[in-house]
């Protein structure tokens, strides 16, 4: 069996270019902006909204479904659901028209904004699933947070939950147990003690920064949601008015079943508390503006993939000797202080469930002008042809479907995240207000994970602090002895921490040369001619992630 | 055409062999190359000939290295024979066979299993220096990115301590200039992660890898000197950046005159 397969050798370069087309933030499809004079066929999405539907979630044989392309041809979900992000919605397909009357302290999700696009709170760098936008409305602001390597922290608070539930079931009445999980490196991340009173009865009075039932909910600053599905589902509604059923969660949340997405993600509708799509049903208008099912299915399936497939931040010490050792002392200083302690540096999946892994770095000899960085990716599996024709194939190891003895397991060590998972309290700082300004506030937080910081400012989950020196000196509570090691350095070595913080950075994968695209300043015209006319290197040829080249067919355009 | 750097390519091999366990994964691990091949047996050198006085292990580990396929029976034997002195050159020539493996993932899973069931402290263990010095020879190219990566997975204590150390040899040793730049950079950035897990025995070996790494400034704060200036000790990071303010200073005083 194959167990990896590099993308060397694939055709790269001028042909990814024609190819996979520009692309920035927040596009429309080109199919309704055709009555625009000269319209770049190049620069926006091909699909229609319908298109992208295609044959709906189908199965592994219905040619165009989801489960379908997810299988046989994995890269195009994955571009797909990057295309459905980008998209402008249009008022005729559901976007907008959402009922904002209620109680907006018990669903602060109708004070929410509205955006017509994923992009519009998740768009910076250019083209990127980053940050950038401040939508879901509280007193005190929320930062939209980016989502790179979305599908890592996914699995890291899968996996963590089953090691602490693993140590819960293993006690037996009248015992006591650290919920302590090893997550790589040497660190340790410990959620308190669990007791058990009975057969099925736990004291969890000690349990700390995680609910009770020790499921880690990795997304939003409070860790509030389990499974990328849900977060998705979610913010179509509460931040763009788009209403999807989902009949994964509608299983999972109101029927309590345990269903496996087609991503992969089990959700324990039987154990968990699942969020419930916001429609019952696809004939349900939801928000009474006649348009029923506005995010079908397939769709849903297609964005989950792509962001479980998001790429990881980038490092980027520099080039400069000088430069990368500011940056390693400022790591280790960092580390000396004690950060490291809740933002852990590297942790460790067991099992990761996606089918390839992209590493950015710094490159100046590969990188392009805008960024300098070089992104690898790399297939975890093989895509083979198992019916002898070239447009049915399926991709051998993807976990997604294929979780049997004969598709192992396999391990993944993510490096530079910085987090440990958990809620802390970092004291009044961070607190944050409710509408109803009850005496309570908000208090505790998931630790933030601190891949892209350098490139994500403003800082806090409200972004109410503008620098990293400045939000480094916010925290207090249970990170006062760090803050309070920081606050102590030296000038320089302040500037050795920040320096290193900064190296952690996001970018714009239509920006960011490639093994899939690489840097070519010749690129040939996309329709076959000559060079291309009016565009020189770099605004052509930088090179980018273009995934078009692993599709079954590249000459069929997302 | 460009190509992956090297740096990471295969890191996926090497995970699951602690994470795992030794043996889950080997049918996957082992495809690539040489799948099929089991460890060749090592020619009885001279520093692994029987000596007198000790014919019955040496005997049982030639014929356990003439079985190479039997990692389990070596891997047993190495650690039920920690006890006896004597039976050091018998567990050098088993060691020598697991070395001999073709296939590194193998290789490394079948080494580690060893040294993790040695229930010897490695301050005592005769042959933890060639254990650590063998492990280092293999950081050359991917194997060198992959292991990296096992470093920082890899739980059992004394499989990782002696990976750790391996590292460390590597670090002092003229083979780190093989490593890449990014494979370099790579290596700093988990020698200073994992400084702060190490036993107080492993620390000195630490601190030397972070200053052939790093230089002495990374040295001194791993050491916590030099860090908020109450110590007295000055990094050479912070004269730099008072040189450099100073001369920004002058500089701008010499142009307003």
């Amino acid at each position: 069996m194959k167990a990896t397969t590099l993308l060397t050798g694939v055709a790269l370069g001028a042909a990814a270019l024609a190819l996979g087309g520009g692309a920035g933030a927040q596009m429309r499809d080109i199919k309704e902006k055709m009555t625009l004079p000269q319209a770049n066929a190049a620069d926006g999405i091909r699909k229609n909204l319908p298109e992208q539907v295609g044959a709906g979630r189908g199965n592994l044989n219905t040619i165009g479904s989801s489960i379908y392309i997810i299988n046989r041809d994995p890269a195009r979900s994955i571009r797909r659901g990057r295309q459905l992000f980008q998209r402008k919605f249009l008022d005729t397909q559901g976007f907008s028209g959402r009922d904002r009357s209620g109680n907006i302290h018990t669903d602060p999700s109708i004070g929410a904004g509205v955006v017509d696009s994923c992009a519009g709170c998740h768009g910076r760098p250019r083209g990127s699933a980053g940050f950038g936008g401040d939508v879901f409305t509280r007193p005190d602001s929320r930062d939209a947070p980016h989502l790179f390597g979305l599908g890592l922290q996914e699995q890291l608070g899968d996996e963590i939950t089953k090691k602490l539930r693993a140590i819960r079931s293993s006690l037996a009445i009248g015992q006591t147990a650290q919920l302590t999980v090893q997550m790589g490196g040497g660190a340790t991340i410990n959620y308190g003690s669990i007791t058990r009173t009975g057969a099925t009865t736990f004291n969890t009075a000690n349990v700390v920064g995680v609910n009770p039932d020790l499921r880690v909910r990795p997304f939003f600053a409070q860790g509030g949601t389990i499974s990328i599905r849900e977060f998705l589902v979610g913010a179509f509604n509460a931040e763009m008015g788009i209403q999807g059923f989902d009949q994964d969660l509608q299983n999972a949340a109101v029927n309590n079943q345990s269903v496996t997405t087609p991503s992969g993600m089990v959700l324990s509708g039987n154990i968990d508390d699942i969020e419930a799509p916001p429609v019952p049903s696809i004939n349900e208008d939801g928000d009474g503006d006649g348009i029923a099912n506005e995010l079908p299915t397939a769709l849903i399936d297609h964005e989950e993939f792509y962001l479980l497939h998001y790429f990881k931040p980038a490092t980027a010490p520099g080039s400069d000797p000088d430069q990368i050792a500011e940056v390693n002392n400022g790591r280790a200083l960092f580390m000396g202080a004690n950060c490291g302690s809740c933002h852990v540096p590297d942790l460790t999946i067991d099992r990761d469930r996606r089918i390839a892994d992209v590493e950015t770095t710094f490159d100046a000899a590969q990188g392009n002008p805008f960024n300098r960085l070089f992104a690898s990716a790399q297939l975890f599996g093989a895509i083979v042809n198992d019916f002898g024709t070239p447009n049915i194939r399926t991709f051998e190891s993807n976990p997604a479907f294929a979780d049997s003895a004969a598709v192992p397991p396999r391990a993944f060590v993510v490096r530079n995240i910085f987090s440990d998972f958990k809620r802390h309290n970092l004291g009044p700082n961070f607190f944050e207000r409710f509408h109803d300004n009850r005496t309570a506030p908000q208090q505790l937080f998931m630790t933030e994970a601190l891949w892209g910081v350098g490139t994500s400012a403003p800082y806090g989950h409200d972004g109410r602090t503008h620098s990293i020196e400045e939000v480094i000196l916010r925290h207090g509570g249970e990170a006062q002895a760090s803050r309070d090691a920081f606050a102590a350095m030296t000038r320089a070595n302040k500037n050795q921490v920040v320096a290193f913080l900064n190296s952690l950075i996001l970018f714009g994968p239509d920006d960011t040369a490639s093994n899939l695209a690489g840097v070519n300043p010749n690129p040939p015209d996309p329709d076959g001619g000559g060079p291309i006319v009016n565009q020189g290197f770099p605004q052509a040829g930088h090179g980018a992630i273009a995934l078009t080249v692993l599709f079954n067919n590249s000459a069929d355009l997302e | 055409m460009t190509t992956a750097p090297p740096s990471r390519k295969k890191r996926l091999l090497w995970l699951a062999i602690p994470v795992l366990g030794a043996g889950i994964l080997y049918g996957v691990l082992a495809s690539s190359r040489a799948s099929n091949q089991g460890p060749r047996a090592p020619a009885v050198s001279e520093a692994t000939r029987p000596e007198k006085g000790e014919p019955s292990r040496m005997s049982e580990a030639t014929k356990l290295s003439a079985k190479s396929g039997d990692t389990e029976a070596i891997v047993s034997a190495y650690a039920a024979w920690a006890k006896e002195p004597s039976a050091v050159p018998a567990r050098k020539l088993l060691l020598a066979t697991l070395l001999s493996e073709q296939d590194i993932a193998r290789k490394l899973s079948s080494l580690l299993a060893a040294v993790e069931a040695d229930p010897t402290p490695p301050e005592q263990d005769p042959l933890w220096e060639h254990v650590v010095q063998s492990l280092a020879k293999l950081w050359k190219g991917d194997a060198a990115t992959g292991g990296m990566d096992l470093v920082v997975s890899e739980k059992r204590p004394r499989a990782r301590r002696a990976l750790i150390s391996s590292f460390a040899a590597l670090a002092g040793s003229p083979a780190l200039l093989e490593l890449n730049g990014a494979q370099r950079q790579t290596l700093t950035e988990t020698m200073i992660d994992l400084a702060w897990h190490v036993p107080a025995t492993q620390r000195h070996e630490v601190t030397e890898a972070l200053r052939k790494l790093g230089g002495n400034d990374l040295a001194d704060i791993y050491q916590g000197r030099g860090v908020t200036g109450a110590d007295g000790h000055v990094l050479e990071s912070e004269v730099a950046y008072k040189a450099a303010l100073a001369d920004t200073q002058a500089k701008v005083a010499e142009g307003s005159n």
